[in-house]
């Protein structure tokens, strides 16, 4: 059994493509049919429509998108299927990929001879590893979640990829003056994916590295380090140089052309443009004449300037925002339409900057502001009074920055709001010490502060353990259910599935109650796929000078794409959602040494094979053995494939998509909705924007109420929305007009409630303006708040609250509050209008944020069958509660408080038997759940002391319910198990 | 600097684009500009909403151009 090179790499490619094959149907198996939840339908909206999205944007990816959506033809209800089979073909590529990373590094440690072919034994190892990685991958939990929606992730992972892989390939053909092709195509690539996602340039340091080894095979440990470092200086060049350098540069063009020139907006940036491209240009006509540089020079600056080129031509797709934003478009976030709201846009201003090697921390107040009238100069397109009047520049305001009375080195706990600084104490263990510090006003005081090493404690167990760890052990060893995790004993753990460790790691297994063992989120792979890893990492480690300088190749991809992403991005506690997509370059890394380790299992085999039987030598023994061994390690993918499929599985899901559409079809015609969140703003705009539904309705997102470029959209009509009522000019709240208002200077017609409010801000403000000029007018026009926001969201008018569907309409008189229903339309609406996105399929997957809004729609269900029955309408009642049993049923919706509503109606409309199995249902898990958790120690109780008291809450509740019939004593010992539970839970809460 | 192979002897660069390369590039990137130009036109106002900001020429064709226009760079990098 021989091959020569080619037939080397032709099965190489083969095998490569049949990787790409598993992945892409396991993907367009399971993706979603329609849009999924959080940032993807504002996605689709900005791909299929091309409007502009939150900072920093994504240009490339949303070209791509389009490109996608064309396969949906007319129908543009499918685009969002188009687009979210594109993240999953994305995927599918980012595999190949993977795979001939993996056999690339292989061949070049297991083939002596570069050019030579390996012998049969050596390509069933390096094939065998490439397949278990490649395929350990494609079904692992994190990488698996992104290919099948529409976010940029899976497009970012094919670009980190597919720029790791060309390196790879340029070093082996590097010999050849062509192969410096590679490089450039690399800096295209790069270039690009600035238009997708930032995250590729942390594959650079990566790239630097194979760059290096190549020229200086016997590289020593301080030179690499060095090398290292300007890697580093490389991303800081990109990310801090090049791309401000030329936004600085277009700003300056942009200044003198229409400021001082009077040419229209945008043209200095045209220029700037085409003034650098001509200077490129001649640049690399100068070096091609031989002009500049001689022989190997003239090579490097080549192809140096020829990678700017290339650089610069990939960013240029943020022409697109340019472009579109300048059309006014009803979605257009910050309306970046110009070069300096452009920049703004890209370094994602509006979020607030995060203290990295040294600032504040949450005890830290302001002494003064340092840049007091000399911070940089903040421009703005000039308010116009008259159409007239030409294009112009202006100084709005000027950056702050603040000077803080206690600053730390490498700050982690930095932020001062209150649920922050609340996390920040639990997971640091804070106890403070007493410092002296200097005033505003010049004085001393004494105040506590957190410690240097209760920040690293936060550090390494919070943004390090939590945020990091725990998610690169949900790939590797298993994950204990898909609820989101605040360091509870029940919730979104990392587990292995071997009970030894388990019960160190959350405690007791037996026993474990049904949210947690029949959860479809509850995978576990015995750590094999981690043990694989560590395995291949070693033995990669320990094979030669090629095998080390490999191992610290994919060991930095490992390190940039996590642990510098924690570093950098330094969370505070309490993420509203589990963050693990960040990190999939990172357990990409790692599945290359998955891989690795079956070629390091057949290592240790064949020694230990030597030991055992020294007389059986020849290649048909060790094929045998190499075979048997990468058949074994195939079956740790397809064990995870057993776990994974489950909870990934996301065809039939229609619930973002109707559960959006919901919201409008709870509104009258003509209608303003106000809402807070992601999931109860981007699929409304998705529903309106993509399908043209209910294209009369505004959504109005309070938290972009804040600014004065969503004011200005709000005062500009859309679709079929005429323009908001907020009676104020672009002059009065521009820049920092009505920033703040103190309430004594505000009258309304109606009575808000302001409690002991001192200061209205600006988007408060705005939503009290535009109620108060509706009721002026006459209620001329129906307005809501979504029910799913807040009480803070509510600007005080709960009292004017009625329930309609999944909203509350404000209405003129003020008895009514967030419990108080309009009884007729909120039937018309569950029971004819609303859609169920198919969650009462059997099997379906609902996640928790599914779950979620199934529970919001059964809140409403039990408001409007209470109010029912309080009116005594028990046929509408019932006829409510069956709907809600069958469009939201208990086998895929667990029975949460709202049940209890369902149950009390069905009981008293006669419906005995379906009202027990309801209570017995709701007894059956809180005993089970509280039986669980009272056997594990106090710490872990402590953690779980939310689910604790909901659990009694509910048993207590349902209880209250059954005690008031006398002849029912089937549930009595679940009353004594409640008095047990309550007991031991009031007795640790003494404590 | 080891390994340089003789095709770069001194004094003699040849440069890793041939004329089909730049061609096939510069081609690219023309198509890649008219579909921003194809982007551009006339625009919503605070007081009207002009439905033409969305036309198929627009939001269809102008961006599919760009796109295909960017892939083919990476096709004139690779000839």
């Amino acid at each position: 059994m021989t091959m020569n090179r080619k037939q080397y790499e032709r099965l190489n490619d083969l095998l490569g493509w049949t990787t790409f094959a598993v992945a892409a149907c396991t993907y367009l198996a399971t993706v979603e049919p329609s849009v999924s939840f959080w940032d993807c339908p504002e996605y689709v909206a900005c791909a299929v429509k091309g409007e502009v999205g939150h900072p920093p944007g994504n240009t490339f990816f949303l070209l791509a998108g389009r490109f996608f959506a064309n396969f949906a033809g007319g129908d543009l209800s499918r685009a969002a299927l188009w687009i979210n089979r594109m993240s999953a073909l994305f995927s599918a590529g980012t595999i190949l990929f993977l795979f001939w990373s993996i056999t690339a590094l292989l061949a070049r440690i297991i083939i002596r001879n570069r050019d030579d072919a390996p012998d049969g034994a050596q390509a069933v190892t390096i094939f065998g590893s490439g397949l278990v990685g490649a395929l350990v991958y494609t079904w692992s939990d994190t990488f698996w979640f992104s290919a099948v929606e529409a976010e940029v992730y899976s497009f970012s992972s094919l670009m980190t990829a597919l720029t790791f892989w060309l390196m790879l390939k340029w070093e082996r053909r590097a010999g050849n003056p062509r192969a410096d092709r590679y490089i450039i195509l690399i800096a295209y690539v790069v270039g690009l994916s600035i238009g997708v996602h930032l995250l590729n340039l942390l594959c650079l340091p990566a790239i630097v590295l194979i760059f290096y080894f190549h020229r200086n095979k016997r590289a020593g440990m301080l030179s690499t380090l060095m090398v290292l470092l300007a890697s580093f200086l490389l991303i800081a060049a990109i990310l801090f140089g090049f791309v401000p350098g030329m936004v600085g540069l277009a700003k300056r063009f942009e200044l003198l052309m229409v400021n001082t020139l009077g040419f229209d907006y945008n043209m200095g940036t045209l220029a700037c443009f085409l003034t650098v491209l001509a200077a490129l240009l001649a640049s690399l006509f100068l070096i091609c004449r031989g002009r500049l540089f001689k022989s190997n020079g003239a090579r490097i600056a080549y192809n140096v300037v020829f990678s700017l080129l290339m650089l610069l031509a990939g960013f240029s797709t943020f022409a697109q925002i340019l472009i579109r934003s300048s059309a006014g478009l009803p979605m257009n976030e910050n309306t970046p339409d110009n070069i300096f709201a452009l920049s703004r846009y890209l370094n994602r201003e509006q979020y607030g900057s995060t203290p990295l090697l040294y600032g504040q921390t949450f005890a830290s107040e302001v002494i003064r502001d340092a840049s007091e009238g000399k911070g940089r100069e903040l421009y703005a397109k000039v308010v116009k009074t008259d159409e007239a009047e030409p294009d112009r520049y202006c100084v709005y305001d000027r950056a702050t920055e603040y000077e803080y009375d206690y600053t730390m080195l490498f700050p982690r706990m930095h932020s001062n709001l209150p649920q922050h600084v609340a996390g920040y104490k639990q997971w640091s263990g804070y106890e403070g010490e007493r410092i002296r510090v200097r005033t505003a006003d010049g004085g001393m005081k004494t105040k506590r502060v957190p410690t240097f090493g209760e920040n690293l404690i936060y550090f390494l167990r919070y943004q390090l353990g939590h945020m990091y760890w725990r998610y690169f052990f949900w790939n590797f060893c298993g994950r204990q259910n898909d609820l989101k995790g605040n360091g509870e004993a029940d919730c979104g753990n990392w587990i292995t599935g071997i009970p030894l460790i388990d019960t160190l790691l959350v405690g007791s297994q037996d026993n474990v109650p049904r949210s947690i063992r029949e959860n479809k989120g509850h995978n576990v792979y015995y750590m094999l796929p981690l043990l694989l890893g560590l395995l291949g990492l070693a033995w990669q480690y320990r094979r030669g000078r090629e095998g080390r300088q490999g191992a610290l190749t994919v060991a930095m991809l490992f390190l940039m794409t996590g642990i510098a992403i924690v570093v950098y991005i330094n969370q505070p506690p309490f993420q509203p959602r589990e963050r693990d997509y960040s990190y999939a370059g990172s357990f990409y890394a790692f599945s290359i040494w998955v891989g690795m380790g079956v070629a390091g299992l057949t290592a240790l085999l064949h020694k230990l094979f030597k030991q055992l039987l020294p007389q059986q030598k020849g290649l048909r023994t060790t094929i045998f053995l190499n075979v048997l061994t990468v058949l074994a390690c195939l079956l740790v993918p397809l064990q995870m494939v057993g776990q994974t499929w489950d909870d990934h599985d996301r065809s039939d899901r229609f619930l973002a998509h109707d559960f959006g559409q919901n919201y409008l079809r709870s509104l009258d015609p003509n209608a303003i909705i106000f809402t807070s969140g992601d999931n109860d703003t981007f699929p409304l705009w998705y529903a309106i924007e993509v399908e043209g539904f209910r294209t009369d309705v505004r959504v109005c997102n309070v938290e972009y109420l804040q600014t004065d470029w969503y004011i200005d959209q709000m005062k500009s009509p859309a679709y079929a929305s005429p323009p908001l009522p907020i009676p104020f000019d672009r002059k009065d709240y521009a820049g920092n007009g009505l920033l703040y208002l103190p309430v004594r200077n505000v009258r309304l017609s109606i009575d808000a409630n302001m409690k002991d409010k001192r200061y209205l801000l600006r988007n408060e403000f705005m939503q009290l303006a535009m109620v108060d000029s509706i009721a002026r007018a006459g209620w001329n026009r129906p307005i809501y708040f979504a029910v799913s926001m807040g009480p803070d969201s509510f600007a005080g008018l709960e009292s004017y609250f009625r329930t309609v569907g999944l909203a509350y309409q404000v209405v003129p008189s003020a008895d009514g509050g967030t419990e108080s229903v309009d009884i007729e339309r909120t039937y018309d609406c569950l029971m004819h209008r609303f859609k169920w996105g198919n969650a009462n399929k059997p099997g379906i997957y609902l996640d928790e944020t599914a779950l979620n809004l199934c529970a919001t729609h059964r809140m409403i269900f039990a408001r409007l069958i209470d109010a029912l029955m309080e009116q005594g309408d028990t046929e509408r009642a019932l006829d409510a509660a069956l709907r809600c049993l069958e469009v939201l049923p208990p086998f895929n919706i667990p029975h949460d408080a709202s049940s209890l509503s369902i149950m009390r109606c069905l009981r008293q409309c006669g419906h005995r038997e379906q009202a027990d199995s309801i209570a017995q249902e709701i007894l059956s898990q809180a005993d089970e759940y509280l039986q669980w958790v009272f056997t594990l120690d106090s710490d872990r109780q402590r953690s779980c002391t939310y689910s604790i008291r909901r659990w009694l809450g509910m048993m207590h509740y349902t209880l209250m319910e059954l005690a008031s019939e006398d002849d029912n004593h089937s549930f009595d010992n679940y009353s004594r198990q409640f008095k047990k539970y309550y007991e031991k839970y009031s007795s640790f809460n003494r404590t | 600097m080891k390994n340089i192979p003789a095709s770069i002897a001194p004094n003699d660069f040849k440069p890793c684009f041939r004329l089909r390369n730049y061609i096939v590039m510069t081609f690219s990137f023309v198509l890649v500009v008219i579909g921003f130009v194809l982007m551009c036109g006339p625009s919503c106002t605070m007081d009207t909403f002009n439905p033409e900001v969305f036309s198929i020429m627009r939001t269809v064709i102008a961006p599919t151009t760009c796109f295909v226009g960017y892939l083919l760079i990476v096709v004139g990098i690779l000839l």
